[in-house]
Formats: structure tokens, sequence, C-alpha cells
């Protein structure tokens, strides 16, 4: 127990509350900006696997969307290419419109679920949010289509956009943050509980995903978004910090206490449910 | 300061460390100072494995992609529309 009782309060409380109250001024760039390139749902860690001893920093691939614009596939006048990169000089407006939309469909929309996906995990689980977030980022991905390069990560880019839309809009509409108090589980630690019965946590492999998706949907937003940000899309402590204007040692106290949070629940859950002996 | 030198840092200072370790957010010189730390001590280094187990739980079972037809019917729709 005495390693556990180690663990930091909250340092950064105060000025957490003083940075949340601060009227948001800039605004994340939703198109093109940042880009982590990624396919799985945590890219950038290395974590799982190679256990304990095989964590590194997190690497990221960005991919450099000013030159997309400068290689744009070119096709032969009236030539139909593979890849339907609709032709810029032969065909009437009509006609070019057409041609990107059979494009954005084939590209863009058949990562319609992982968007909903995340945008539910962002809203919370509220399904007509996240659908509208959904349309909101395929829509600006659509007018910023030019800029997007064929063979690039279009999965990486449309995910990216959704995101900053998403915080754009939350910024845009909180007004009053709420400040959600989390020391009632701070302190508290399950790995107390069960390092004598269960150390490795097999209980949690009993967990259906409902119930974890359920508890990190419960979370307040201030606790939610930095998990999704940092635990399901794999982003460093800086860029969560960068995307919702918050110091970095903020992104981390959240995300401590959220984890917490999370722990305390799954570990009750599992209890009721009697997968603990 | 060579390795031998140095003092190693106390159960306190690597739990507080836990999760900035497993996020691969330490520095070079910090994540090498915790795994001696938790290399040797009986009790850290259960800790920092549930820890991780649990980080790979949430990961692995909280983003997934969802379905919903009537989200795609209403895409095709606006894009048809422009």
């Amino acid at each position: 127990m005495a390693a556990v009782d180690g663990v930091p309060k909250e340092a950064a409380a105060d000025h957490e509350l003083a940075r949340v109250n601060k009227e948001h001024e800039g605004e994340v760039p939703e198109v093109g900006e940042r880009d982590t390139g990624s396919e799985g749902a945590c890219p950038g860690r290395t974590l799982g696997g190679g256990g304990i001893g095989g964590i590194g920093n997190s690497g990221e691939v960005r991919v450099s969307l000013e030159n997309a614009v400068l290689e744009r596939c070119w096709s032969g006048a009236g030539a139909v290419i593979d890849r339907g990169r609709w032709d810029m000089t032969d065909r009437d407006d009509a006609g070019r419109e057409r041609a990107k939309k059979a494009e954005f469909e084939a590209e863009a929309l058949v990562h319609v679920d992982s968007l909903y996906g995340l945008a539910l995990r962002l809203t919370g689980g509220n399904a007509s949010q996240a659908e509208d977030l959904v349309q909101e980022a395929l829509l600006k991905a659509y007018r910023a289509w030019e800029d997007f390069q064929l063979g690039t990560n279009c999965r990486a880019w449309l995910m990216t956009i959704l995101r900053n839309t998403f915080i754009n809009n939350f910024r845009r509409q909180q007004r009053r943050p709420q400040t959600v108090d989390f020391d009632d589980v701070a302190d508290r630690s399950v790995f107390a509980e069960v390092k004598d019965t269960d150390p490795v946590g097999g209980f949690f492999d009993r967990i259906i995903d409902e119930e974890v998706i359920t508890a990190i949907d419960e979370l307040p937003d201030e606790f939610r978004i930095p998990v999704v940000l940092s635990d399901l899309e794999g982003l460093s402590y800086q860029e969560v910090a960068e995307i919702m204007e918050i110091p970095v040692g903020t992104v981390k106290s959240r995300l401590f206490r959220a984890r917490k949070r999370l722990q305390e629940r799954l570990y009750t859950y599992a209890r009721d449910m009697g997968y603990l002996s | 300061m060579s390795d031998r030198d140095r003092e190693m840092i106390s159960c306190e200072q690597a739990v507080e460390r836990v999760y900035e370790f497993l996020d691969g957010e330490l520095d070079a010189e910090m994540t090498e100072q915790v795994r001696e730390h938790i290399e040797v001590c009986k009790r850290c280094y259960p800790y920092f494995n549930f820890e991780r187990i649990f980080l790979d739980h949430i990961r692995s079972k909280g983003l997934r992609p969802e379905r919903s037809e009537r989200l795609e019917a209403r895409i095709r729709e606006v894009l048809g529309n422009l």
C-alpha cells in the first residue's frame, strides 16, 4: 500500500480553474495541420506486447499536406485513371464536381464507421451529436478535398478533421466549463484491493466492451476528452494540451484522475458481477 | 554522473510517474531511472504491471468503428445536394 499512497494529489487544480475560465480565443485549424498518419486505435504508443521493458516514446508520422497540392495527380484529356482523380482541365464544372464526388465517396466515405466511432466517444455516446459531427467533418473534408493527397492516410486525415471540429465546437459551446472534483477517487487504488488475489488484473478480461465504453462515455467532458485523445487516439500529452488549449500539467492530472475513475468503476463492476474471488 | 554513482529513485518517485512512464512521456534519463527501479522493486513492479494491463484494456476496447446506416444515407444525401 505504501507504494500507491505516493500518488500525487492534483497539483494543477488552481491553474486549471484559472485556465478553463479564460475565454478561448484561437481555434484549432480543422483541416490539414495535424495528421498522425495512423491506422490503429492507438497508433502513437508502443505500449503492450513487449511488456514494461519495451516502452518507448511515441513515434508519429506527419503527412505533409503542402506537398499534396504540388504533387496532385493530373490525368490526361478525358482519360479515366484508376484512382479516379478528377480531371482539372477538360470537364465542365458539373462533370468535375461529379468526378470529385465519386472519388470522395470511394476514398473517404469508407471511413464513416471509424469516424462515427470516434465521434461517439468524443460526444460521450450522444448519437445525434455524433452524427452531426461526422457530417460536419465530412463536409469540411469534401471542401478541402483538393488538399488531400491520394495514397496518404485518408482515415487519419479525416479523424484529425473530426477531432478538431469537435474541439472547436466544444469550446464555442462551453461558456461555463464544469469543474468536476474527482478527489473522492484520487487517493484510492484498485491495485491495493486486488494485489493479493488478482495482481495482473485478470478481471479486466471478463469485462465486456460495452461496460468500458459506457464508463468512458460517462466521464465529464473535461476528463473524457483527454482520455479519448490520449488513450484511444494515442496522442501525446503535448498534442492533447495544444488541441484543448490547456497546460501539459493539466492534461497529466486530468488523465490521472480520469483513469483512476475508470479503473475504480470497472473494478466495482467486476466485483458486482462476481468476477473477483 | 555515471549509472553506478546515481542513486536509485524512491518508490514514491517511481509511482508518481507511472502513467508518464507507461505513456512514453518521460525523457530518456527518467525513463531509465524508473525502469531501473521497477526492475528490482518487488512492490512497484506488480503495480506498474497492473496499470499497464489496465491501460491496454481501455485502449483495446474503448475505440471501435460504429455502424450507422442512417448516418451514411444522410451524408450521401447531403453530398448529392451539393
